[in-house]
């Protein structure tokens, strides 16, 4: 029936309001949820790093790679624009490595991760790393699977970076200050950077390390192998 | 930067659902989202202008509620600020409690 003069057509509009309260990333987090459940099942621990492009994350995982890859089966899953530069540089320094080129994307998802995982041979892999595409931004919101998320910032970016920058220290496990070698030649404020840090998110872990030099490697990397489960 | 593809995924969301519930053209969807979220409003908005035409959701009016941050202490629940990290009352530290969220909340088919 007509609704406003009573007559027999029915002109009545039939719009429909449908409650969803869905997360708009659902579909990325069910398929996030689903590489976190395939690594678990193979006992395999996963990382995501994500940095400003520049900050040393491929020169970082070379020096990991060289100086632990004997000791842990590591492969990366490397993402980039365009160019598989990172991940030849990578193998050369020993590591399993599979390349994304993203093209449009300004940062990885939980489907091209799946998609990537299952082109690299992860039989024996211990350690699966995955070097986001360099941006601070847009990565922080995309869950891809990682167990734990790793934020970088270099010396030459200065010490307000985390300040700048605030979701990516919040929504990360640990942050490394990537080339504390450069320090004696730039006004870099370690201990100013800590403390934006640690106001922005209380008990952050934070490693100052460097790629080149090997400076605080260990460290970090005793921190590591503590977060894994135990075999 | 990332806001063309947070619109894809819900555009794919909006598609599925009028398609589950056999409407035929979408005349609204509702968004929260989060001051923290890390989407901009205009970006966003843009995305949903420049992707939407040709869709199911052509002729939709976009609505979007953002959600302000909010603190609140753990310990004692007194609301925080971002610019304290320490409740004054207890010395626990604020968490945030809203502020990230990135929803699709409803949407009006017919």
């Amino acid at each position: 029936m007509c609704d406003s003069c009573g007559c027999p057509a029915d002109n009545s509009t039939s719009a429909r309001r449908i409650d969803l309260a869905q997360d708009i990333l659902s579909r990325n987090n069910d398929i996030a949820g689903h590489n976190r459940r395939h690594l678990r099942d193979r006992a395999i621990f996963c990382l995501n790093i994500i940095s400003a492009p520049g900050s040393g994350k491929t020169s970082f995982l070379e020096r990991l790679g060289r100086d632990y890859g004997r000791e842990t089966a590591m492969a990366v899953i490397v993402g980039d624009q365009q160019t598989d530069n990172d991940q030849r540089r990578l193998q050369e320094a020993g590591l399993a490595a599979v390349q994304i080129n993203t093209g449009a994307a300004c940062h990885l998802d939980a489907d091209m991760v799946h998609r990537a995982m299952h082109k690299l041979d992860l039989a024996s892999c211990k350690l699966l790393i995955i070097e986001n595409i360099g941006n601070m931004v847009c990565p922080t919101a995309y869950d891809l699977g990682e167990e734990l998320r790793i934020a970088v910032i270099s010396t030459p970016e200065g010490e307000d970076k985390p300040a700048k920058y605030p979701d990516l220290i919040l929504s990360s496990d640990v942050l490394l200050i990537n080339k504390v070698d450069l320090l004696p030649y730039l006004t870099f404020d370690l201990q100013e950077c800590c403390r934006q840090v640690e106001e922005i998110k209380p008990g952050l872990p934070v490693f100052a390390v460097s790629a080149t030099s090997g400076e605080g490697m260990a460290a970090f990397w005793q921190w590591l192998k503590e977060r894994w489960p135990a075999e | 930067m990332h806001e063309m593809s947070i619109m894809q995924n819900i555009l794919d969301i909006v598609a599925e659902t009028t398609a589950r519930e056999q409407g035929t053209r979408v005349t609204r969807i509702d968004l929260a989202i989060g001051e923290r979220a890390g989407v901009m409003i205009d970006a966003l908005t843009f995305a949903f202008e420049a992707m939407s035409p040709r869709t199911i959701a052509a002729e939709a009016e976009l609505i979007i509620s953002e959600i302000p941050l909010r603190y609140q202490c753990p310990t004692c629940a007194r609301p925080g600020t971002e610019q304290l990290s320490q409740c004054p009352a207890c010395a626990s530290f604020y968490e945030m409690v809203q502020g990230r969220e990135l929803q699709i909340t409803a949407i009006e088919i017919e």
